[in-house]
This record gives C-alpha cells, structure tokens and sequence, in this order.
C-alpha cells in the first residue's frame, strides 16, 4: 500500500501543479499541506534521571501529507500519516504508518454526502464533537456515513453513523447522531437585529457488553437542546444535555446518568466587553467504548470555562476539565480606554480583567459490599454518588485571578502586561487523582502562584522587528518560582530567530535549580517554513481547549517543516 | 415553511427512544466474588493466561491488580496471572527503590504496541501491534476471561519440578500432550517464572506510595526466551525440560513456573498451566 501511495504522490504532485496553476474547472484543483516534526534526543540525566525522554531510538520523527482535490460539488481526500516512532510526550499509540483518513463528499440539490472519514460538531460539543488536535494527539474522527440538508432556509439537519479512529485502528462502539438546527431569522425571512437559533442534539453508541458481574447498558444514549439569542449587544448561548447510564472504565463502572449545564452570555457595547460563563458537568464522559484512557474515542468535548495560559510559565498549570464532576463559573470584562484619556495615555489602552473558579461536585458516595463479610467496598456497580444543583463541593479545582493590560508604548512599539494570581489543584489537574479517592481533602496539593509577563513587540521597520518576553512565576509549592526571557528577531519575510531561557531558581531541590535555554531559527519560503530548534524543554502540560497531556523534560535538537500548495 | 421538513423532529424522537438501555438492576447475582464451578469431570479445560502490565509507580495498577485476583477467586486455577511490569510507570527512584523490570517483559511491552498501564493481554487475543488491540482495559477484563474460558482445549500441559541446585539453577520437566487438531503447525512452548509474596514500594491510587505493599505474580524472567522454542509436532505428546539460574532477589519457594504454548502466526496462546514450586 504503501508504494503505490507514494507512486500516486508522485504522479498526483505534477498533476496538482498542472491542475492548480490552469485552474481548470474540467480537470479541478489538488491542494494539500505537509508536516514533518523529527527530534534528536540527548541524555540529560539531570532534569530526566529515569531517561523518560530518551528514547532508544535517539531521533523520531512524525508527519502527515494531506491531498484534497475538488472539483465542482465534489471533493475527496486522504491523510497519509508517519510515525517512526512519535515523539516523546504524544501517545505511543500512534506507531507507524498508514492512511487513516480519506473520504469523498459531495453537495447536490441541497443534501451534502460525506463517506469515509469527517470531523463534525453539534452544539458546543456537549453532546458530539469529533476532532482533530495534532499538538495533543487527538483524533477521533468518525469513520462512516454523513448527511447534512439544507432543504429549506433557516433549517439544518445532520445525520451520521460510524466508528471512532483509535491510533491505526478503530474504537469498538458504533456512533449514531443527528442534530437539527432552526435559525428562526432566516426561517422566517426577517433579517433584522436580533435571531434566535435553537437546536437539539442526539448521540448513542452501541457496544456489546458481556460483562459477567454488571448488566450493562449496550446503547448508551446523550440527547441534548441548545438555544442561541443574538442581538447587536448581547450574545447568549446555553446548552443543556442527558446521558443515560454509560458505566466505563473512567467513572468507576457506576450507573448513574450523566447532566450537564454550558451557557455562555457576552455583552459588548462601545469600549466595554463583558463575559459570564457558568458549567456544571455530572458524570459527563462520554467515550465511543467503556474502556479508554486519555483522550481515545471521546464522542463529546465540555469547553472548559477556564482562563487558559498560554505564556510558557503561567502555561505550566493549565487547566484540564474534570469529566467526572465539576461546576463554575467565569467572568471577564475588558475595557479599552480611549485615546488621550487619562488612562488610554496617545495611542488608548485595552484593560482584561478574568475571574474564573471551577470546583469539584459536592458528592455523597453510595459504596457496595464486594463480599458476602463486608471487607471490601466499591461504589462500581451502584449509582456511584448523588449530587445536587448547584453542587459546589469543598475540593477547589482551579480559582484563577489575571489582569492583562494591553498598549502602544510608541508609534513603533507595543507592549502586553499580565499579573497571574491562581489557586491549581495539582492532584486532580496534573496527576490524575480522581476526587472520590482524596481522602481527606488535606491531602490535596494545591499550587499557590503569582506570575507577572511583560511582551513588548518593537516594530523597527516593516521588515524587521524584535520581541521581548519576561516572565516571573512565584510559587512555594511544586516545583517552586521560575523566571523567562525570551528575544525573538524577525526579518520579514523570510527569517526569525529566538532565545530564551527559563530558570527555576525556586525549586526546592537545590539540583535542579537549572536553565532550560531554547534556540530557535525559522526560514520562510512562500507558503514553506523551516524551523530548527535546540534546547532544554522543561517537564510542562499542553493544553488545548482544557485537554492537555504532560510533556516530559526533555533535551535536543528539533526540525519542523511545514508546507501547503 | 415546507411541512415535509417537520418530519425532521419525529426523526430526532425515534432515535431518541430507540438508542438507549435503562438497567435497573446493575449487578448481575448480588455481585459478589462467588467462585465458578470450573469442574469438567475427566475432560480437559482450557487454562488462561492473563498477562497484567503494571508499574510500581503507577497509581490506578493496585485496583487492576485487584481485579485480576478477584477474577482469579473466580475462576480458581483455570486463570492464571502474571504481572509484568514495563513501561514508564516501571522504573526506580528513592522511593520505589525495585521496579521488577525484566528484558523479557519489556520486550512483550514494546512488541504488543502497548504505552499505557494498567492493561493486560488475555490469551494474547487480537495481537495486532499497529493497533494495541492486544491490551485489554481492567474494565473489560471480566468479559474478556470469561470468553477466553469459553475456548476448547486443544492441548494439555504438565509441569514438574526436576532439581534446585546450589548454583540457584532450577530445573523444570514437562510435557504437552496435544487433544484435538491446531490451527497451524507453527507452535511455540514458553517457560516464564512468577514470584509471590514480595513486599516493596507501590504508588497508591491517591499517590500516596505503600512501603509495604505485597506485589504477587511478578513475572521474573523466562526459561527459553521471551517468545519460546518451537514444537516438534511429530508427536502427539511431546517432552521438554528446560533449567533458568535464579537472581539471589528471588525467593525460590514463593515462586510460580507458567508453561503455554501459543500459535506462532497470530501469537494466541492455545492452553496454559502453573505449578508452585
């Protein structure tokens, strides 16, 4: 398979040019994007003693070609996919190679067909989302059957029926779905300031089960309803959804169904912008089989409603969503003082200001005898807990104050200034424990942090410019206080290149008070970049929308080649 | 609005109703470990191996391993358990200062494509490397022994005790006696050595970590390799001895010797068996 791959590669690539430089409507358009991320890894015994993150293999490398050709109403494409083997900190499920995805989709008298594999979403994602998210290694793509109608304006309906991707193979379950959208503006033809859009939402997926202890449900089914009121100032959107009892091996094989709660109200109106989010997630999991780990064969996505860092330090607690049970709220106002103003200063000032808190569910556990002398309990095979609303429990997950101050210093430089004040639970975010098994919450290890970042962007001429970053992470717990900077020199539009280093000074253990130095240089050539990189990469969590896998310390030399035609 | 565009509604209520189960009884008997009769009067029973990878530092392995002794109160003799201990989670630090890892039991980790403990491979079903199918999730464990126990058995084995000598090397005797027709020609013996009753550092499922904590069913090495000698079929009972020189860690009377044979093309084992020795 894989020569005649290569062998269609080279006879499409000359094809594509042909195809996409004639632009010819008879012969359609080939388009595609590659990556190739390989890493040679260097022994660094003293920020990964285990050797974690120094493979046998010394140097891995993993990559993608995706091809799509068009034409007319018609499109297909296929993902050829390499992993020789992945690199350190991604899932190790994805070993070798193979074309995992490819599909053929075409749109006639209103009825869009996809067969093969497609990614789609109902809703926020309470109830499905399938996706795609290379940097954690997240794929759940369906393989299957898509409808989506366009039949009558205002009315979208979508069907669909498959397998979820698992690494090479597929998941167990069979996914249906189906979701209805009414855009009432457009329905009703009178396209004036405000819409309402309802929508309602249904999944199930079918699994054999031959348990010989539980009864378990095969059809396991998550149905949701969705409201959206838009007006020129106000946007509101809530999403509340059910799922029928679903024992898995992540909520403990208990058998209570699961609720959850999303809304999310913005506000904007002249210089003001304001943001209330609120969720409220029981038991709400949802994976394409019982047994799964990480993120395999999630069907659903619950948005996090939590500030999520994206500067290097502050990243290094990242929220990740508790599934099993969690609830809060997020607040954010932002401002923007006018030019000449006191506080907008010559060129005006953006002033964020986010409070977000989630909390674990105040649960009260129901447990069982697993023998007949009442030695051993277990909540698997009961109802698990019961909880009520609001639910706020006494375990804080994450509480997160930052304030971001955004302006132009010059007419030539701009800058950024964030204070980070969070509280992170580091049991349950980082090392995974599970909140029925903290006993007692003392136990509970909760980072404390203060952090402070400076990002100023000098714009020298329309070629060249150069960024600083500085960053200072105060914490007693954990790995203790840590300290960046970064310089980052553009020359547009082919080069750049970049320093920093982080320095954990505060660490507790007077050993590894180390630098982790980074070098990066990137070339750009037209719609082509390279980018070598070396450098100490401390042990962190990557995030992406509240799932994040964690990234061992790590030493080496990185190569990143990115290209589209 | 066109009224043929309501039947969308109807469709979302059908699958609604139709796509779910309600259990209102989750427990199957009153969900105690109650024992199966695993008697087959004179005929042979078909053994199963459940390899359990697990790490010491591994905070969710102490429940799986719960469950694999829970399944083996079950099924008595006819499961067999073996705790390899690979991968990342199976390394030592000040805290965990043995880590039981083996060249063999990493060998099967990295072979089997698994990255994740704990997981286990039961009868070395669905072996596909690219995949992972192999690994088994603690949570279907339960279905996935009890399908296992469903498969004829097409072989029996027999384990004997030939010697310890003072240079530790322990000498094991046997035979395969083959009792119905193989799926293929490429058959495989292994000889693997489990040790009980070690007590050493685990994580705990709060992270806490137990000094004391007893590891059972410790895979410490093999007899002949990590994937075996193959058979001579020319013979419908076929001899073998084989002899291993045991580490001075290992206690010689808490271990178990864990003979099977296996279909060398798709890697399933076909019959097991176990004697203490």
């Amino acid at each position: 398979m894989l020569r005649s791959f290569f062998l269609c590669t080279l006879l499409c690539l000359p094809l594509a040019r042909m195809m996409a430089q004639s632009g010819s409507p008879k012969l359609g358009q080939l388009s595609g994007n590659f990556q190739l991320n390989s890493q040679i890894y260097l022994r660094d015994s003293l920020i990964d003693p285990l050797g974690e993150a120094y493979p046998d293999e010394r140097l891995r490398a993993a990559g993608f070609l995706n091809l799509t050709y068009t034409r007319g109403n018609f499109r297909a494409g296929i993902r050829y996919e390499n992993y020789q083997n992945n690199i350190i900190g991604l899932p190790e499920g994805f070993q070798g190679q193979g074309i995992p995805y490819r599909y053929a989709r075409y749109t006639k008298d209103g009825l869009d067909v996809t067969a093969g594999n497609f990614y789609e979403q109902f809703g926020s994602g309470l109830v499905f989302r399938a996706y795609e998210e290379r940097g954690l290694g997240l794929d759940n793509a369906l393989d299957g059957v898509r409808l989506i109608y366009d039949g009558a304006p205002g009315i979208t309906f979508k069907g669909l029926i498959g397998k979820q991707r698992l690494y090479f193979g597929m998941g167990d379950g069979i996914v249906r779905g189906a979701d209805m959208e009414l855009n009432l503006n457009e329905l009703t033809k009178n396209y004036g300031g405000t819409n309402v859009i309802i929508g309602g939402s249904f999944v199930s997926r079918f699994q054999n089960a031959q348990s010989p202890i539980y009864n378990l449900p095969e059809n396991v089914a998550n149905g949701g309803l969705r409201f959206n009121l838009i007006t020129p100032h106000l946007n509101w959107f809530v999403e509340g959804a059910y799922k029928s009892q679903d024992p898995n091996s992540s909520n403990s094989y208990i058998f209570k169904p699961g609720k959850a709660l999303y809304s999310n109200l913005s506000y904007t109106r002249g210089s003001l912008g304001v943001i209330l989010g609120y969720k409220y997630y029981d038991n709400f999991l949802y994976r394409s089989q019982r047994e799964g780990q990480f993120t395999e064969l999630l069907i659903n996505y619950l948005p996090p409603l939590a500030e999520l860092h994206t500067y290097t330090l502050p990243a290094l607690y990242s929220y990740n969503v508790q599934a099993n049970g969690e609830t809060g709220f997020q607040a954010e106002v932002s401002y923007r003082f006018e030019k000449g103003s006191v506080l907008g200063g010559k060129y005006g000032t953006l002033v964020n200001l986010n409070f977000s808190h989630s909390k674990a569910l105040d649960k009260d556990f129901t447990y069982r005898y697993t023998d007949s002398l009442g030695t051993d309990s277990t909540i698997s095979g009961t109802d698990g807990y019961t909880t009520g609303w609001p639910g706020f429990g006494d375990i804080t997950y994450a509480r997160d104050f930052n304030v971001e101050v955004k302006t132009k210093l010059s007419a030539k430089v701009k800058g950024s200034f964030s204070y980070y004040n969070f509280a992170y639970n580091r049991s349950a975010l980082l090392d995974g424990v599970v909140d029925d098994r903290i006993t007692p919450s003392t136990d509970i290890k909760i980072v404390h942090v203060n952090a402070f970042v400076a990002d100023v962007l000098w714009r020298m001429s329309m070629q060249n410019s150069i960024r600083f970053e500085g960053q200072l992470m105060l914490t007693e717990q954990d790995r203790g206080s840590w300290a960046m900077l970064l310089a980052e020199y553009s020359m547009a539009p082919h080069w750049f290149v970049a320093l920093q280093n982080s320095y954990n000074f505060g660490n507790p253990d007077p050993a590894l008070r180390v630098h982790y130095p980074i070098l990066s240089l990137g070339y750009t050539q037209g719609s082509t970049k390279f980018q070598f990189t070396y450098g100490r990469q401390q042990q962190g969590v990557f995030c992406v929308g509240g799932i994040c896998r964690v990234v061992p310390a790590s030493n080496g030399f990185s190569l990143l080649i990115t290209s589209n035609f | 609005m066109n009224k043929k565009h309501l039947l969308y509604s109807p469709l979302l209520l059908i699958m609604a109703l139709a796509s779910c189960d309600t259990v209102d009884d989750p427990l199957k008997g009153d969900g105690f470990t109650t024992p199966v009769d695993t008697s087959s009067g004179d005929s042979a029973v078909h053994h199963v191996l459940l390899e359990e990878f697990t790490g010491v530092k591994c905070n969710n392995c102490p429940a799986a391993n719960k469950e694999a002794k829970r399944l083996k109160d079950v099924y008595g003799d006819r499961l067999i358990l073996l705790g390899i201990h690979a991968g990342s989670f199976a390394t030592t630090d000040a805290e965990h200062p043995r880590a039981f890892r083996t060249t063999e039991g990493t060998e099967l980790f990295n072979d089997f494509g698994l990255f994740g403990v704990p997981i286990a491979a039961i009868d070395r079903r669905d072996f596909d490397p690219s995949a992972g199918t192999i690994g088994k999730g603690v949570g279907s464990w339960p279905s996935e022994v009890q399908n296992a126990m469903q498969t004829p058995a097409l072989a029996q084995l027999s384990l004997t005790e030939e010697g310890f000598n003072n240079a530790r090397k322990l000498t094991i005797s046997g035979e395969v006696q083959i009792l119905g027709s193989l799926p293929s020609n490429d058959i495989y013996l292994s000889l693997y050595l489990a040790e009980n009753d070690i007590v050493s550092p685990q994580t705990l499922a709060d992270k806490s970590v137990d000094p004391d904590y007893e590891h059972d069913h410790v895979f410490r090495g093999a007899f002949n390799s990590t994937y075996g000698s193959p058979l001579d079929l020319s013979k419908d009972t076929i001899p073998f001895q084989y002899s291993m020189t045991l580490d001075s860690a290992i206690v010689k009377e808490n271990c178990e010797v864990i003979a099977f044979i296996y279909n060398r093309d798709s890697s399933q084992i076909l019959e097991a068996f176990s004697i203490k020795i």
